[in-house]
């Protein structure tokens, strides 16, 4: 008896011992709103982009380091011309319900954008890059573009770039896709209730090895306050958009870390070169009124009351492309000199000019970190070197109805982030001839600016477009249509016992985060 | 009664075409419903096309015809953020919503009844005074900041309960969910009934059925249980009808901050992200749920109160 029971005490003992090792390792995270829609070119509203890239794989990604793009589900490329790019699929990869992935899913899911419209797919115009796809062999695709497009690589790695599979779309239709996700990523979704919580598993089978979580839950909270208190209490693991006043209680809290990292959002100053229409004159049609604005802002306690950030002159901040050739630097510099100041409007005889003296500055609340108390303290550091303020605080869906959408006079306080890790977008802002943008905000058209962004845009030959860019960047910064202030930061709480960086873009892909215990 | 009953349906149509009416002009008075919906870089030519798309180029009765038309067929078009139909949202969260507001319902009249009788029998005395301070005073505080509290006193110090959330996930059985912001949105309608009971039941003791049970030698608790509490009662029936409109009001904020997914929060998402056809059906619905209870309030009321129906 004693000898057959030795064994399978050895074993009971052997179990308990792995006990701990064989657990499932969870992680359940916070998020202010639920995935609205699995359709990846459909939801533009960052839960849905952010918790779906765990579940899709695009073609290429940006390394957030370097800002370099790297290959994902495309393994390499090639650039035939100016325009066509050959790209090298990686081989072996599967869905998560098994089936395998080809050049077809890539042809499908690019055509379904591109043939559809900005009514069925909101990045309909952020896709319009592309004039055809087509399949070589079952892993290699070539892609033409409309012109030389040197920001290809990163475009492609865009919102809505999540590759589908064509046989799931075909057999459960667009509604089918749109309600339950399935793509290549490192996790495949399990259960899903739109308002409440979002469960995925680890994709055993992942090209890129699998995930340390194996169950990653997202629920969500939509108050902050609730957030921390489940975060508390345990109901969460992770928690982002921490806000200051909440820091003391996390770091209070011996389970948990705050991590704090730099977004890729710049809080700037729109200005207005022209009046809106109704409105005679604005004070900052003269460039010395923009210049003493620019040296009346202390860049660095505007940093201290939002939590973190660093000062910055231009959009053009790393790790975007030709960030770190910008000579002098724009970037990290904070050029507050309110002596200077004083003397740009003793020098132009203000208050006497023309749509003077009030200087109106617009904002609105809600939607990013202290923004009420930084335009409040922008209008008192404004009124330090003499200029007379009006602070017109609004909330957000009247702002955007109204100052957003032309109205607005001298001043308006915003943050504008990048869709892609490229500066695509910085250049296109000041473009005048893009769209109604800054330009028709600022109500400026700048040749100079316009003949450097074209050339930027099709610069092929990456030293080529950074020398363009450092040109083009001194020159928005001397011209001031906007009047850049600081690169955002923001807080992610988290466990101890976990390493994970968030990316800039604020994506929550969960497939590096690693347990140290 | 029956008469009664086919008159007080008729005088709902009305009321019904009135609701739809300023449910759809509401959209519009938010401002132009395009402007809403598509991007700032848009140019007029494009603004345009999406106005013919959505149909907002067509005169506005055509506009209001074509809403009533559907919605009565349940359709209220496609949810311009989640692209599935707004009716499905709305059918989603209109239980999550019942169960708390009901819930909420049961304490308010579980906790103030009681109250309520309690201060109206030692009127003037330290009991009195200490439930009518409290109303007065719980009256005065807005529910947002009262859950918050109630989050860290329950949940977070004694971890009595859940923080938010309806137990999809977390494997705790529904109640425990339920309790926190049931306990919570009840608590502008527990002072208000309570305040509401003792009042009334004062108003009818002083009456003279009362002196003359009384005087016939009925017991203190049999005059009070049946000729009291039953007359005091009736105007408190018609305010639970009417706080059924704050509850579904209130739920708006207590489902935000205790993340429950019912047509509060529904609601303010649907506003935020200008999703005008979930604004529209879940305006329409809830005020349709508001008409419907009065209704049945109008007829308990006629039960309760044979002067109603025979006036």
């Amino acid at each position: 008896m004693k000898i057959l029971l030795r064994p399978l005490l050895v074993a009971a003992l052997a179990l308990l011992i792995c006990a701990p090792a064989l657990a499932q390792r969870q992680i359940v995270v916070a998020q202010g709103e639920g995935v609205e829609n699995w359709d990846p070119p459909v939801g533009w509203d960052s839960a849905s982009e952010w918790i779906e890239m765990n579940v899709y794989d695009c073609l290429t990604f940006p390394d957030r380091e370097t800002g370099e793009m790297v290959g994902w589900l495309a393994e390499s490329w090639e650039n035939l011309d100016d325009t066509t790019w050959r790209l090298s699929l990686r081989q072996g990869v599967t869905f998560h319900n098994g089936t395998p992935f080809t050049a077809e899913d890539v042809k499908f899911s690019i055509d379904r954008i591109i043939n559809g419209s900005r009514e069925q797919f909101i990045v309909f115009n952020q896709w319009a890059f592309v004039d055809t796809v087509t399949i070589i062999d079952d892993y290699t695709i070539e892609i033409t573009t409309d012109y030389p497009d040197p920001a290809f690589l990163s475009e492609i790695s865009g919102t809505g770039c999540g590759v589908v599979s064509k046989a799931y779309v075909e057999e459960v239709g667009d509604n089918g896709l749109a309600n339950f996700g399935m793509g290549t990523g490192p996790f495949k979704l399990v259960d899903y209730d739109r308002d409440q919580h979002v469960i995925l598993e680890a994709n055993e089978d992942y090209w890129g090895g699998k995930p340390e979580i194996d169950r990653l839950v997202f629920r969500v909270i939509p108050e902050p306050s609730t957030r921390i208190a489940e975060l508390l209490t345990g109901g969460v693991d992770i928690a982002p958009g921490i806000l200051p006043q909440d820091l003391p209680r996390i770091e209070a809290d011996p389970r948990l870390q705050v991590v704090q990292y730099l977004t890729d959002r710049v809080y700037g100053l729109t200005i207005a070169h022209a009046p809106p229409p109704g409105v005679d004159a604005v004070a900052t049609s003269i460039p010395e009124i923009r210049e003493a604005i620019d040296y009346a802002i202390d860049r660095d306690e505007l940093i201290a009351l939002a939590g973190g950030g660093v000062p910055t002159l231009t959009r053009l901040t790393p790790p975007l492309p030709c960030w770190d050739t910008v000579d002098p630097p724009l970037y990290n510099v904070n050029p507050y000199d309110p002596e200077r100041a004083r003397q740009i409007l003793e020098e132009i005889g203000y208050p006497d000019v023309p749509g003077g003296p009030v200087i109106t500055l617009h904002g609105t609340f809600g939607q990013y970190i202290a923004q009420r108390e930084i335009a409040e303290t922008i209008a008192t550091m404004l009124e330090d070197v003499g200029f007379e303020v009006d602070l017109d605080i609004r909330e957000f869906s009247t702002f955007r109805e109204t100052v957003y959408r032309g109205s607005n006079e001298e001043l308006m306080l915003q943050s504008l982030g990048n869709i892609i890790t490229d500066p695509w977008i910085y250049i296109l802002n000041y473009d005048s001839r893009f769209g109604n943008r800054i330009p028709v905000r600022g109500r400026f058209s700048n040749p100079e600016l316009d003949t450097l962004a074209a050339a930027a845009n099709v610069a092929m030959d990456p030293a080529e477009r950074c020398r363009i860019l450092n040109e083009y960047a001194h020159k928005v910064v001397n011209f001031r249509p906007t009047i850049e202030l600081f690169r955002m930061a923001d807080s992610i709480a988290m466990p101890v016992n976990v390493s994970w960086t968030p990316p800039p873009d604020g994506n929550l892909q969960f497939v590096n985060l690693t347990f140290n215990d | 009664m029956t008469i009664y009953i086919f008159r007080r349906l008729l005088q709902v149509i009305p009321v019904l075409f009135g609701v739809t009416l300023i449910v759809f002009l509401m959209i519009r008075l938010k401002g132009d419903p395009v402007q809403q919906l598509v991007p700032d870089w848009y140019s007029e030519a494009q603004v345009a096309e999406v106005r013919a798309a959505y149909g907002f180029d067509r005169p506005i009765y055509v506009q209001y015809f074509e809403f009533i038309s559907r919605a009565v067929r349940g359709d209220f078009g496609l949810s311009f953020h989640n692209r599935v139909p707004a009716w499905e949202l709305v059918r989603e969260a209109l239980p999550w919503t019942a169960r708390l507001a009901l819930t909420a319902f049961a304490i308010a009249v579980v906790v103030a009844l009681p109250l309520g009788i309690l201060s109206a029998l030692n009127r003037n005395t330290p009991l009195d005074l200490v439930v009518t301070g409290l109303s007065v005073w719980g009256r005065s505080l807005p529910n947002f900041w009262l859950g918050i509290m109630f989050i860290l006193l329950f949940a977070v110090a004694l971890r009595w309960f859940p923080v938010s959330g309806t137990g999809t996930f977390s494997g705790l059985p529904l109640w425990k969910h339920l309790f926190l912001p049931a306990l919570t949105l009840s608590m502008g309608l527990v002072t208000t009934l309570t305040r509401l009971i003792r009042s009334s039941m004062l108003e009818v003791m002083r009456e003279e059925h009362v002196t003359t049970a009384y005087a016939k030698g009925l017991r203190h608790f049999t005059v009070i249980g049946r000729h009291v509490l039953r007359n005091a009662l009736i105007p408190v029936v018609t305010v639970l009808g009417l706080q059924l409109a704050w509850l579904l009001g209130g739920a708006v904020i207590i489902e935000q901050v205790f993340a429950w997914p019912g047509m509060g929060r529904l609601m303010l998402q649907a506003i935020y992200a200008r999703d005008n056809s979930v604004v529209q059906a879940a305006l329409l619905v809830s005020s349709l749920v508001i008409v419907f209870s009065n209704l049945i309030v109008d007829l308990l009321y006629s039960v309760l109160d044979p002067r109603i129906r025979y006036s």
